[in-house]
């Protein structure tokens, strides 16, 4: 026992493991070289023997490369493809992809990171709470397995219980139907009128759609992407916001450059009419409908006449009838089907609009369907039929290769058969004809997933012959009818759709590396593909129900030039819009109630992110200094304040309005493109539009620098103060001559510099050195005494709706509306030459943003 | 990160006499009797104290202080008489003198050599590069029979005719064309 005590302790070797060294040494390479006598065996020098020598060199001094470039330490975050980094917890398991997961794990151990499991997230469950259904899950398990316990116990009870629960379903579903799922009952379906209901969810998610919808695609979205609140949805659907990797570069990449991009966009309602040609006619005439293309759409020739044949499709602006001027209510899509056999009566349109407006919209086709002679059958077709939306080069590409037309039913019927798959190699779809539209039966899409490649050939003859289809569309010769406006069809083709199960039997008794063979009794999902949005992007309509399958395929779609197609959200979708400086309905058209609607929540929600600050971190709207003893922001600073700019803001009538109605009713009133392009090139007058609060979209461009956002203040040119006026206008950068007098100065000193002599060039230096700088060249910077202050409120012309840095052009752009009074109304009083085209002077307006005492050039265009 | 810096040399051993007669094959291309394996009894080792020994001869103490310290032969294959050398960034113009002065090969009865930088470089990445490239550029003229003829009848033909296909030395153009950028 004494000796033992004596004995000196061995050191304990429970510790942890000894730290890997942070900062290892590189390892020694050697560079391997054979020596001269095994290269020349005697000495004796030969071709063959130098050549391999000297090979052998090559291999070695690549391998030693290699080694080289392995030996250096990568940690896993480092080989995190770039899209999906994170800095912050970037060392963290849990964060990376799954790839990843066991390496940075490894990673973690050895340099002893503690790692905390974060609080949130779907894995474990928000607060102490952690699990958020736990005791819902638990509790299903048990009767679960309490259930199989008991029919494992008594075989005799679940045969007789079978019959009683299939007793007690009989009488359940009509009676669950009738309370909210539209049914196909003939007594259902006199009532055309009547809106329609989502269909009934499976029991598990329907709790969680009570007050809204989820896309068809929701689960595939609900892992990659941010989707509006669960208490906060958008038009009462669960909407993807953006993904949940980067993209806001990737995007403008896929969409412009190489790849494709690809929207659930079955939040689109669909509006089916039918009747005879005379009152759908008569119905659209009486919406005003595409008011702006008014001397060409109701033609009996040209693309009027191809868009009443089913073989094209209009985008216009709808209006509403009240007030003795038209409002706008949406910007939509009609689609007539077309004609079956030529003695047919009845004819079918859809109509596809944005949910904002839907209701709006449907409220006045119900009124007007009723006027007609014969009447026109109105159906509510929004939870019936879905839609998808692919843009950029490769879209047609991966369209062609995952919509497999059909193999069986009439085949020498349907032109668009032999057409689509030639698309293929198509990346421009506006070498495609204007507003094309395609339909044709698709086989089911899993049953051909993978998708491979499509086949593209690039020899003459196959090049020849897709500019011929290009050029002379032979679908436009046999016009048949789309099977996409047939609600049997539809209902057909998503009750046929097997269960992934049996997909998956057939694709594993197929031989290796081959789809399984067609079935004429396989599902034939009708399909209606056009082209939209100024021949940008194709628009899918397919059943609701058809609409996941095919997504999921399509997401998967191996494209040429490398990568899967992308996905975008709403934020994706205004993005592209503005990039390409077009006005994005409702987003950019407070003009509309929609637009109004948007604008008003829009309000809230910068409001509430104000207030969410402590009052050190935010701005102090009333101190804000804006020059000549101006103190405050103009308005309310989180809205685009439209109220002020009315002509008579003092008028009790325009807010009573908005008190009695329960929905907010804009103001304003839109002004079309059209209408807004005439009258800034002078071609008409702006006596007649003075009348009403007008607005237009316009485009902004900065003059300077500065980033426009969304609600900065526009101003006009001050026009009382004359002083003012000169200041903003001498920041104008100088037009042309100047600046090429500047070059030819300085050519002879920076051109041929060579053969200059020496001391020549060093005078020219010294001399350069020393001039003066000329004050008059350079433009007064931001933040300069001498920097001109913001025009008064009376000078505030409109605001910005959209405004960032635009990729596509390099420079920051904003989308804004003006209103036309405070535009056109000063040129009519000041000498009446409204009728002369506006000039660029004419256009330079300030840019303030919202909080910022600064105001920046810019020049303003009507939008696209 | 503060680092060590330094230069690797890229040197090539040029044998401008040719091997003894009985060895020699006929048809034999110019270039690759230039280019003969180095002995094996030459090494890292000795090419190393033979700079040091040059850089003595030249520079004295204190120019052996500078250069040994990151004095190092990284690569030396004898088969293809090619060497990579490793040497203090501030110094390599004493290393790079004390090769260009050898004129024979270490030891008692040492082969006469010309010893070649045929290029300087701060990292190894690019002298292995440049190596490769060589490498190739070698056996391509190896292959194609450049030059063909016996042996090699005055040396001063021969290297004449290299100079004529071969830049020498590349640093120095460069910096000759810097300085005089500078100066506009």
């Amino acid at each position: 026992m004494a000796d033992d005590s004596k004995k000196r302790k061995l050191p304990v070797n429970n510790g942890p493991p000894p730290k890997r060294p942070r900062f290892p040494g590189k390892p020694q390479h050697k560079i391997s070289a054979t020596p001269a006598s095994d290269a020349y065996p005697n000495g004796e020098l030969n071709v063959s023997r130098f050549v391999h020598v000297h090979e052998n060199e090559i291999k070695a001094l690549e391998s030693a490369m290699k080694v080289a470039k392995k030996g250096l330490m990568r940690r896993t975050f480092q080989d995190v493809p770039r899209d999906l980094r994170r800095r912050t917890a970037a060392h963290n398991p849990q964060r990376v992809p799954t790839r990843f997961r066991a390496r940075t794990k490894k990673e973690a151990r050895e340099d002893n990171v503690t790692i905390t499991k974060s609080k949130s997230g779907s894995g474990i469950g928000k607060g102490p709470k952690k699990w958020l259904r736990q005791e819902v899950i638990d509790k299903k398990k048990k009767s679960r397995e309490k259930r199989a316990k008991k029919s494992r116990e008594d075989v005799d009870i679940t045969v007789t219980m079978d019959v009683d629960t299939d007793k007690d379903n009989l009488p359940d579903k009509p009676a669950a139907s009738d309370s909210g799922k539209p049914t196909t009952s003939k007594k259902q379906r006199q009532k055309q009128t009547a809106l329609t209901v989502p269909n009934r969810p499976p029991a598990k998610f329907r709790k969680r759609q009570v007050h809204k919808t989820w896309l068809p695609t929701h689960l595939y979205h609900t892992k990659r992407a941010q989707i509006t609140p669960p208490n906060e949805p958008l038009w009462r659907f669960a909407i993807p916001l953006s993904p949940a990797t980067k993209s806001y570069r990737l995007t403008h990449r896929a969409a412009t450059l190489r790849g494709a991009v690809a929207w659930d966009m079955s939040y689109i309602s669909t509006i089916g009419l039918e009747g005879t040609e005379g009152s759908l006619v008569g119905l659209l005439k009486a919406l005003r409908y595409a008011e702006e293309d008014a001397e060409e759409i109701w033609d009996e020739r040209g693309k009027a006449k191809k868009w009443r044949a089913g073989l094209r499709t209009w985008e216009g602006w709808i209006h509403g009838r009240e007030g003795e001027i038209p409002k706008k209510i949406a910007q939509v899509t009609v689609i007539w089907r077309a004609r079956g056999s030529a003695d047919e009566k009845t004819r079918q349109i859809l109509i596809r609009v944005h949910p904002s407006a839907f209701l709006q919209l449907w409220n006045e086709v119900i009124r007007v369907s009723k006027v007609q002679k014969p009447a026109v059958v109105v159906e509510d077709l929004r939870f019936e039929i879905g839609s998808i939306e692919v843009t950029g080069p490769a879209a047609t590409e991966a369209l062609t290769s995952v919509l497999h037309p059909s193999p069986f039913g009439e085949a020498g019927a349907n032109p668009a058969l032999s057409v689509w798959p030639s698309l293929a190699p198509v990346t421009d779809l506006r070498t495609l004809p204007p507003n094309v539209l395609l339909h044709f039966p698709i086989v089911d899409p899993r049953l051909r997933c993978p998708p491979r490649p499509a086949k593209m050939s690039q020899d003459e003859v196959s090049h020849s012959h897709l500019l011929e289809t290009l050029a002379y569309w032979p679908i436009d010769e046999h016009p048949s009818a789309a099977e996409v406006f047939d609600r049997d069809a539809i209902l057909a083709a998503s009750r046929s759709l097997p269960s992934q199960q049996s997909i998956n039997r057939r694709k594993s008794a197929a031989a290796p590396g081959e789809y399984p063979d067609a079935r004429p009794s396989d599902a034939r999902i009708p399909i209606l593909a056009y082209v939209s949005e100024h021949g940008k992007t194709w628009t899918i309509l397919l059943p609701w129900k058809c609409v996941a399958p095919v997504w999921r395929s399509l997401m998967f779609y191996p494209v040429s030039t490398g990568g899967n197609p992308r996905f975008g959200g709403l934020l994706e979708k205004r993005q592209l819009h503005f990039e390409r400086s077009v006005a994005c309905f409702p987003f950019d058209c407070p003009g509309t109630d929609a637009g109004w609607a948007w604008e008003v929540a829009e309000r809230a929600e910068r409001e509430k992110e104000w207030r969410k600050r402590p009052r050190g971190k935010r701005i102090e709207w009333t101190t804000i200094d804006m020059g000549h003893g101006r103190k405050g922001e103009v308005g309310d600073p989180w809205a685009c304040e439209w109220e002020r700019l009315l002509p008579n803001s003092n008028d009790p009538a325009a807010t009573e309005k908005k008190e009695s109605s329960g929905k907010p009713a804009t103001p304003l009133l839109q002004l079309s493109l059209q209408a807004a392009s005439d009258l800034v090139a002078g071609r008409s007058s702006p006596k007649t539009f003075l009348s009403a609060p007008y607005i237009f979209a316009v485009k902004i461009t900065m003059v300077q620098r500065g980033v426009p956002t969304t609600c900065a203040r526009l101003y006009r040119l001050p026009t009382d103060n004359p002083d003012l006026r000169e200041k903003w206008l001498s920041l104008m950068p100088c037009p042309k001559p100047s600046s090429t007098t500047k070059r030819d100065q300085n050519r002879p000193r920076n051109g041929n510099t060579k053969n200059v002599p020496q001391h020549i060039r060093n005078r020219r230096l010294a001399a350069s050195l020393l001039e003066r700088k000329d004050q008059t060249q350079d433009h007064m910077k931001a933040g300069d005494a001498e920097y001109p202050v913001v025009p008064n409120e009376s000078s505030l012309i409109g605001f910005v709706t959209t405004g960032n840095y635009n990729l596509a052009e390099g420079k920051p752009s904003a989308i804004a509306n003006l209103v036309l009074h405070r535009v056109f109304g000063v040129h009519d009083a000041d000498a009446g030459i409204a009728r002369k085209p506006l000039g660029k002077e004419d256009r330079v307006c300030i840019v303030r943003e919202a909080g910022s005492t600064l105001g920046r050039l810019a020049v303003w265009d009507v939008a696209l | 990160m503060v680092r060590v810096k330094h230069r690797y040399l890229l040197v090539n051993f040029l044998y401008p006499e040719p091997l003894p007669s009985s060895k020699l094959q006929d048809g034999l291309p110019e270039h690759l009797q230039f280019y003969q394996p180095t002995p094996d009894d030459f090494h890292a080792g000795n090419l190393k104290s033979a700079i040091q020994k040059g850089v003595t001869e030249l520079f004295g103490e204190y120019g052996v202080g500078m250069v040994s310290t990151g004095l190092k032969v990284n690569y030396l294959s004898n088969a293809t008489s090619t060497a990579i050398i490793k040497c203090p960034r501030a110094h390599f113009r004493m290393v790079w003198a004390a090769l260009s002065f050898m004129t024979k090969l270490p030891g008692k009865d040492g082969k006469p050599v010309v010893v070649k930088v045929v290029r300087v470089s701060g990292t190894i990445k690019k002298i292995e590069e440049e190596v490769i490239r060589r490498a190739k550029l070698t056996i391509k003229r190896a292959q194609m029979g450049d030059g063909i003829g016996g042996s090699v009848n005055g040396i001063v033909e021969a290297v004449q005719k290299w100079r004529e296909d071969d830049v020498l030395v590349e640093v120095g153009e460069e910096s000759e064309s810097s300085e005089s950028s500078e100066s506009e």
